[in-house]
């Protein structure tokens, strides 16, 4: 448990203005570039509120830039960004060059900044920054930057660098940078960094007020794409008048800020940022109404067990626990109730919390068995099948409630509960069940070279029978109404290394969402289990998803207090027809993989899979992902095998970033309903996965030992 | 070239309030976007308290059950509470909407279902002062959730100090004589001062209880 003094605890409403040194020096601006930054078009060293994650947008001179930024730790920065050109056509006026055939750019890059020295007394805080470090390097630039901080308000920032940081006005050269793309592109530009001309930039910013903030600057960014001196000839998306530009920020409230700026002598820009910080709960602890309280019993009750021998007793207390537990969105499935001992299975159907749930559980037992039953078992299922099992003693219940929640996490046991069903009675009603639900979908491209965002949007249908514990047939089926995905044309408009020659596993996406016949997204029989109690199995056949039939098995070595898990999982699949109906295609293949996952213990998650992918290349995906205890996720992968750059296509590799949001995090109450958004650099056919429902790993954890630790706290809310 | 972002069925947080469905908690996410703790109104401090003495004489007529009731300043929100249950010392109060105050002998140690709760807390000896109406100093600790799950403590120094007697009518209580106590509580940056005035019983009838940064404080005043 952390200690926090008052003053702390401010702090986690409202953000704080001055920080000690000592700390990363903060700011909540960002810069052109979508950069934690004071300035307006250059770096400084200064950082984001650890953990916040911000989405930019800029505008100015036919160029619009719209980025994502995440805090991703207290010193590291990294920065995604989607930009638009107009009118900028690389090999045009080149003799000989392809000419780009699209009247806008559409480029994506990569930054990442790194604090190496925290503001001292004397010393400045000084960083080192990649800017565009992957691909086709359009903002290929680095620097080392130092900023100092006088009074609260005043920050002078001062830097050199190199590619489009060293292009004016430079005062040294550090060998000579290449032009030549790495490969087909997407790979980091190392050959560059560092490289080639240096020059000086800084600049001042001072807060005038909580919320107003002004700076001035000298760039050295001579900008020689958007006017006409490298890769276009013909580019003159504007002048560039001066080296200097001024603005203005504004902090609308804590989430909202908006800059407008002079630039270069001849232009006005505008920057738009929405921030938010996963630490930062809108409701801390949450907003779900209270609990009925722990009901104590009587003093020398306990040894009472006379109601076990009294006809109907047994049956009352079980429909009573059922009723207290439906409350708590916590479904009975099966309970072992016998003189001493209360075994109840539950499927939690609202906390995302998992110790949350077992904490409501607990009490509603207090309240409805009777007091001879001294110890509670708590299962959690799912899909009928135990994940885990939490016992406590009904004393220590009683006796804990009003103390800090650690003190029962001291005394609960978990454990695996893969017998948990041996003697259990099924509570009628439980199996078979159905679930449906009817609501619109949308599935979104991005990123196209013609059109930056391309949507569906229809109807969907989709149902889960669950005929026993661990069987479960499962559909979804959906109309589309309107949509431009299908009007793709895969490889027409190739610019650079082009689509590469491996099978074409998932570049026909547009071909499968063609038409507005309804088409089947997924029909599967899948069977849950245990094979011990640190094993856990899926077997899943039929149409796995929307474009790969056939069948999926997996298991997961999880043992309940381990932070590390292993997995197996093999398919033999075909590819789908088109129609999204019951043919498949003449494409088959055997694909799985060997993944290792394991938890860091310090808000970072690791994942390895080695195995064959879709387009039967061998090789090995890689993820880290920074983990906040409300269930947000933000991480990146990256999938190398062994497939030439060529044959892979354009990005060289597979690699993208994502991205969960409990629901609960924005509603402020219970549910477990999340986001979860990927955003790949590139879809190719390489280190391509198969998306088959119900993957064993995150449901298994998610009710284990140490992710429960982590959220302990919530037991008692 | 295809550059392809998928997003999953639900990304859209609008499309929940559309769906239909036999899945719990399929369409009503949206529903609390801000939980309304407390239902507004009710009271006002400019408001006539007709309306609340309409709702407490009806209360009091429902149930034999200790009542009280419930004014967080924060949201100029009012509501009944009723003991529902004791367990040792700490006795829970809940409203009808299902929030909840835990008091042990009449100080606030928990909520439920406000906003930013108090998990637990720790009064030493802060609590034995007030009911027994002595000056003196104590320790209070106060834990909470942060925005991530974690148990934060904030930890006060408290002087409790007495002050004059007072004659108090609330409901079903008359003319009960009572004594004015203030505790004052600090910690590095924040300070409050919580006052009680405390029956012969050590019970305080009718207090002013600060529980946390967002609403403030809560008044709470026993009915019988």
């Amino acid at each position: 448990m952390r200690k926090l003094t008052a003053a702390s605890l401010t702090m986690l409403l409202a953000f704080p203005s001055n920080v000690a040194f000592g700390e990363p020096l903060l700011t909540r601006s960002k810069n052109m570039y979508g950069t934690p930054s004071g300035l307006i078009d250059m770096p400084t060293a200064e950082m984001a509120p650890d953990g916040e994650l911000a989405t930019t947008l800029s505008y100015w001179s036919n160029q619009s830039r719209t980025m994502l930024t995440f805090q991703i730790l207290p010193r590291l920065s990294g920065t995604f960004r989607y930009s638009a050109l107009r009118d900028y056509r690389p090999g045009r006026g080149i003799p000989g060059a392809t000419v780009y055939p699209n009247s806008s750019y559409y480029d994506r890059s990569f930054d990442v900044s790194y604090l190496l020295l925290k503001e001292g007394k004397y010393r400045p805080a000084v960083a080192i920054g990649l800017r565009d470090l992957i691909g086709t390097g359009l903002y290929g630039s680095e620097y080392i930057v130092a900023t100092k901080s006088f009074s609260d308000r005043l920050r002078f920032t001062g830097g050199i660098g190199w590619g489009r940081l060293g292009s004016y006005n430079s005062f040294a050269t550090m060998g000579t940078r290449p032009t030549t793309i790495i490969g087909a592109g997407g790979v980091p530009t190392y050959d560059r960094w560092f490289r080639g001309p240096v020059s000086a930039f800084g600049g001042v910013s001072y807060q005038a007020t909580d919320k107003l903030q002004f700076a001035i600057e000298y760039s050295s960014d001579a900008y020689p794409n958007e006017t006409g001196q490298s890769q276009d000839k013909g580019a003159n998306l504007f002048t560039r008048k001066s080296p200097w530009n001024v603005g203005v920020d504004y902090q609308l409230n804590n989430a909202l800020r908006m800059g407008a700026y002079y630039l270069y002598g001849s232009e006005v820009g505008l920057n738009f940022t929405i921030a938010l910080n996963p630490k930062s709960s809108p409701v801390p602890g949450g907003g779900d109404t209270a609990p009925l309280p722990v009901m104590v019993r009587p003093k020398f009750s306990a040894s009472d067990l006379g109601w076990t021998t009294t006809p109907g007793t047994k049956a009352g207390a079980q429909t009573a626990l059922a009723a207290g537990l439906a409350r708590e969105g916590l479904v009975l499935e099966g309970i072992k109730l016998d003189g001493r001992h209360a075994r109840v299975l539950v499927r939690n159907t609202r906390w995302d919390i998992e110790a949350q749930a077992v904490g409501r559980a607990a009490r509603v037992m207090s309240r409805n068995l009777p007091a001879s039953v001294e110890t509670f078992e708590v299962v959690q299922v799912s899909n009928g099948v135990p994940l885990s099992s939490v016992s406590m003693s009904r004393s220590d219940v009683e006796r804990l409630e009003n103390a800090p929640a650690e003190r029962m996490y001291d005394r609960v046991t978990f454990g695996g509960g893969a017998a948990a069903w041996n003697g259990v009675e099924m509570v009628d009603g439980t199996y078979p069940r159905l679930s449906w639900s009817l609501g619109p979908y949308a599935k979104l491209s991005v990123f196209d070279p013609d059109n930056p965002v391309r949507v569906d949007v229809g109807a969907q249908i989709a149902g889960d029978y669950y005929l026993a514990p661990g069987w479960v047939l499962s559909g979804a089926v959906t109309v589309k109404a309107t949509g431009n995905i299908g009007d793709q044309t895969p490889g027409l408009n190739s610019f650079g290394a082009g689509a590469g020659t491996l099978p074409a596993v998932r570049s026909d996406a547009a071909k499968y969402s063609r038409g507005n016949d309804p088409k089947i997204d997924y029909l599967t029989l899948a069977k849950y289990g245990r094979l011990g109690n640190d094993i856990y199995s899926r077997l899943t056949v039929g149409y796995l998803e929307t474009m790969y039939a056939g069948v999926s098995g997996e298991l997961l070595w999880k043992p309940v207090g381990s932070r590390l898990a292993l997995g197996a999982e093999l398919n033999y699949v075909a590819q789908r027809n088109f129609d999204q109906l019951f043919g498949v295609q003449n494409y088959n293949v055997a694909t799985g993989h060997l993944s290792a996952y394991y938890d860091f213990g310090n808000d970072f998650h690791g994942q390895l899979d080695v195995g064959r992918y879709l387009a039967k290349d061998w090789g090995a995906t890689v993820a880290i992902d920074r983990e906040f205890d409300n269930g947000w996720s933000i991480g990146a992968y990256a999938t190398k095998t062994n497939v030439s750059a060529s044959d892979f296509g354009e990005g060289t590799f597979d690699k993208g970033l994502r991205f969960t949001m409990p629901l609960s995090w924005a509603v402020g109450t219970a549910t477990r309903r999340k986001n979860e958004i990927v955003v790949k650099s590139l879809s190719r056919n390489g280190g391509a996965k198969l998306n088959v429902n119900g993957r064993l790993y995150d449901t298994v954890r998610d009710t284990h030992q140490p992710e429960m630790a982590k959220t302990w706290g919530r037991f008692w809310r | 070239m295809k550059r392809m972002m998928r997003w999953g069925a639900a990304a859209l947080a609008a499309m929940v309030l559309v769906s239909c469905g036999n899945q719990p908690d399929r369409g009503l996410a949206m529903k609390a976007v801000s939980t309304n703790v407390f239902k507004k109104g009710g009271q006002s401090k400019s408001a006539p308290s007709q309306q609340l003495q309409a709702v407490v004489a009806q209360a009091l007529s429902s149930t034999d059950l200790p009542l009280a009731i419930g004014v967080v300043e924060g949201r100029n929100a009012t509501a009944i509470l009723t003991k529902i249950e004791s367990n040792g010392a700490y006795d829970t109060w809940a409203t009808p909407d299902r929030r909840s105050l835990v008091l042990k002998r009449g100080l606030v140690t928990a909520t439920r279902g406000l906003g930013n709760d108090i998990m637990s807390s720790d009064l030493g000896g802060v609590s034995g002062l007030i009911a027994s109406r002595k000056n003196g100093t104590g320790p209070r600790v106060m834990r909470y959730l942060d925005g991530e799950n974690h148990t934060i403590e904030l930890v006060m120094q408290c002087s409790v100090t007495r002050g004059g007697e007072k004659t108090l009518s609330a409901g079903e209580i008359r003319n009960r004589k009572v004594t004015e106590m203030r505790e004052s509580c600090t910690a590095e940056g924040r300070s409050f001062t919580n006052t009680y005035l405390v029956d012969r019983s050590g019970v305080p009838v009718q207090s002013r209880q600060w529980f946390n940064p967002k609403d403030g404080y809560i008044t709470i005043q026993m009915l019988r």
